[in-house]
C-alpha cells in the first residue's frame, strides 16, 4: 500500500494552530472542521480492505470522477472515522453507485433528499453503531462519522456542492450525517436485512434516499391499530414526494410501539398492509379540489388509481412492501418516525464488503 | 504530528479522468434533409414545449421524431442514446428546470455529442449555471443551450407550445453555427 505522489494535495505548513483554517481554504469541508488526511492514515484505512490507494472503486456523479480507494479513505479520515469503520463506509458508497439508487438525482435535486445509511448485523455491535436512544443523533462517533464520510465523499468526489451542482432548495441537516443501526434486540420481528433476503447473521448496509425523520407521537394507545393510525397520519401528507412519485417510505418504529405490536402478534407484513390501507390521500385533495379535468396526468401513479374519483382515497406507495419497517430508538418513549423518500429511486442493501475485490464489482469505471 | 511544521495530505477529490468533448456541427444547407430527434425528459409542460418545437421544425427538416425518458431525473440509458444516435442527425434535449433533471439532461446531451450527434439542451434561466458547470465536469466546455424563462411548470399549454415554435429555428441554427458566433 503506497500513496502515489500525484495524489498528494497541498501540504499543511507552519503553525499547527493555523491548520484547520488552511484546510477550510481548500474547500474540502462540509462547514465543520476536518481531520487531516495524511498519507499514513490513508494507507492504514486502505490496508483494512487490502486496497492500493489508486485503485478505482466506481465513478461518482454528477462529476463522474473516479472514486479511488485513497480518495474514499481521505474523506473517511476527514470525517473523523476510525479505520475499522472503513468497510461500512465503502459498502454504503458502493451501494449508492448502483444504477437503481440514482445517485445523480440525489446529488443534484432541488428536493432535500439525503442518503440515510441503515446498518444491520453483528458489525453494529463491533463498531458501536447506535441503534438505541437518540439513534438519529447526535453521535456516537461511529454513526456520526460513517454518515459524514459518505456525505464528504459526495461533496468532494461527486462534486455536488450546495448552490452549484447540489441545487437543493432548502438543504437538510441530515446532509451532514445520517446513519442509524436497527435495534434488532428490541424488534418483535426478524431483522430488517433478513426481511430483504439476507442471512440474519450477516452484516448489511442499506442506503435510502431520505427526507429527515418526521416524529410520530402516540402515548395513549397500546392497540396496534391506534398506534399505526398515528403513523399513517404522518405518512399521508400531500407535500411529500411520495404522494406524487410513489417509491418507498420508511417507518422507524420505536421500541415501545414495537413491543405493543409484538405483544398483539402483529407481523411486519400486517403493519405494512395496515399502513398501506390507512396512509392515504384522496384524489380530490391530490388535485387541490380543482374541477376535474378529463384525465389528471401523472404517469407515476398506477393505472388503477381512479383519477376521477373524488371521495376515494389512494395510497402513498404502490405496494404494501414499499413501506420499509425498521425498529430503532431507545426503550423509553412512545415515539416512532416516518421517513419519506425522494420517490422513484430504489434503496439498495448490500453485505458489508470483505475486501477490495468485493468492493470493486461495478463495471465500466 | 504537532511537532511537524509540514504535513503532506492526500487529495479527497478522486480522479477526474475526463476526455474533452467538442460539439459536432451540420451544414446549414443540409438541414432540410435531416432527421431531428426531440428527447423529452418528461418534466411538467415539457411535452407542450416539444410539441411547439415539432410544429416549428416540421416544414424545415426531413423528419421529426420524439421520445420521452422513463423519468426526468434519470440519465438516459446507453442503449436508448445509441438508438437515437443511429436514427437521428441532430437532437434537442430538455427541459432543464430543476436540479436533478437539468443534470441528467446535460449528461444525455454530452453523451450524444460523444457519439458524434449535434445536440442542444433547453434549460430555464435559473439552471443555466448548473448546465454549464455540469457540462464542464463531463468535459464539454461549450455545450449548446437554448435558454427559456424560468419556471415552466406553471405555464399554460398555449404558452409552452408558442414558446416551442419560437425557439425551434434557434435550435436548428445552433447546430449549424460555430459556437463563437451563435
Amino acid at each position: 500500500v503506497a500513496i502515489n505522489s500525484a495524489d498528494l494535495a497541498p501540504s499543511l505548513h507552519g503553525d499547527p494552530d493555523t491548520w484547520v483554517e488552511q484546510m477550510y481554504a481548500w474547500g474540502w469541508d462540509d462547514g465543520l472542521p476536518i481531520v487531516p488526511p495524511t498519507p499514513s492514515k490513508v494507507e492504514e484505512f486502505c490496508r483494512v480492505l487490502g486496497f492500493q490507494p489508486d485503485r478505482v472503486v466506481f465513478r461518482m456523479p454528477p462529476s463522474n470522477r473516479r472514486a479511488t480507494a485513497g480518495a474514499l479513505a481521505a474523506n473517511a479520515i476527514m470525517a473523523g472515522a476510525k479505520a475499522e469503520y472503513f468497510p461500512v463506509i465503502v459498502t454504503a458508497l458502493v451501494a449508492t453507485a448502483q444504477r437503481e439508487f440514482n445517485l445523480n438525482a440525489l446529488q443534484c435535486s432541488t428536493h432535500m433528499v439525503a442518503p440515510l445509511v441503515i446498518v444491520n448485523g453483528p458489525v453494529c455491535r463491533e463498531l458501536g453503531i447506535n441503534s438505541g436512544a437518540g439513534v438519529f443523533g447526535p453521535g456516537p462517533r461511529s454513526n456520526a462519522t460513517i454518515g459524514r464520510a459518505v456525505r464528504l465523499a459526495m461533496l468532494n468526489i461527486g462534486g455536488a456542492r450546495p448552490g452549484e451542482m447540489d441545487r437543493s432548495t432548502l438543504g437538510n441537516p441530515a446532509k451532514l450525517s445520517y446513519c442509524i443501526a436497527e435495534n434488532e434486540e428490541a424488534s418483535p420481528w426478524e431483522p430488517f436485512h433478513a426481511s430483504q433476503g439476507f442471512d440474519a447473521s450477516s452484516s448489511v448496509v442499506t442506503v435510502f434516499q431520505a427526507e429527515a425523520p418526521h416524529s410520530v407521537t402516540n402515548h395513549v394507545s397500546s392497540d396496534p391499530q391506534e398506534i399505526l393510525m398515528s403513523i399513517a397520519s404522518v405518512m399521508a401528507t400531500l407535500g411529500s414526494n411520495n404522494a406524487w412519485l410513489m417509491g418507498k417510505m420508511l417507518v422507524v418504529v420505536g421500541p415501545e410501539h414495537a413491543a405493543s405490536l409484538g405483544l398483539a402478534k402483529w407481523s411486519r407484513e400486517d403493519v405494512q398492509r395496515f399502513l398501506y390501507q390507512r396512509a392515504r390521500v384522496s384524489m380530490d385533495v391530490r388535485q387541490f379540489g380543482r374541477p376535474k379535468p378529463e384525465r389528471f396526468h401523472n404517469r407515476h401513479w398506477p393505472a388503477w388509481f381512479d383519477r376521477q374519483s373524488s371521495d376515494e382515497t389512494w395510497p402513498m406507495v404502490t405496494n404494501p412492501q414499499d413501506i420499509l419497517v425498521v425498529v430503532a430508538g431507545g426503550l423509553e418513549g412512545r415515539f416512532s418516525a416516518v421517513v419519506p423518500s425522494w420517490g422513484l429511486p430504489q434503496p439498495v442493501s448490500r453485505k458489508v464488503v470483505v475486501d477490495c475485490d468485493d468492493a470493486c464489482q461495478i463495471q465500466g469505471v | 504530528m504537532s511537532n511537524q511544521s509540514n504535513v503532506s495530505l492526500v487529495s479527497p477529490l478522486g480522479d477526474p479522468d475526463v476526455s474533452v468533448v467538442e460539439p459536432s456541427y451540420v451544414e446549414a444547407a443540409d438541414i432540410p434533409g435531416l432527421t431531428v430527434h426531440l428527447l423529452d425528459n418528461g418534466k411538467w409542460n415539457a411535452n407542450y414545449l416539444f410539441s411547439g418545437i415539432e410544429k416549428g421544425m416540421a416544414a424545415s427538416v426531413r423528419k421529426v421524431t420524439r421520445s420521452k425518458k422513463f423519468h426526468y431525473s434519470v440519465v438516459a440509458d446507453a442503449a436508448s442514446l445509441a438508438e437515437i444516435a443511429r436514427t437521428a442527425d441532430i437532437v434537442v434535449t430538455g427541459v432543464g428546470d430543476c436540479g436533478s433533471c437539468t443534470s441528467c439532461s446535460v449528461h444525455d446531451t454530452v453523451e450524444l455529442e460523444r457519439l458524434g450527434i449535434p445536440a442542444v439542451l433547453i434549460s430555464t434561466s435559473n439552471f443555466i449555471a448548473e448546465s454549464t458547470l455540469q457540462a464542464d465536469l463531463l468535459g464539454m466546455t461549450n455545450i449548446r443551450i437554448v435558454e427559456i424563462e424560468h419556471p415552466i411548470a406553471s405555464r399554460s399549454r398555449e404558452y409552452m407550445e408558442r414558446l416551442g415554435q419560437q425557439i425551434s429555428q434557434l435550435c436548428m441554427d445552433l447546430m449549424a453555427s460555430p459556437l463563437a458566433t451563435a
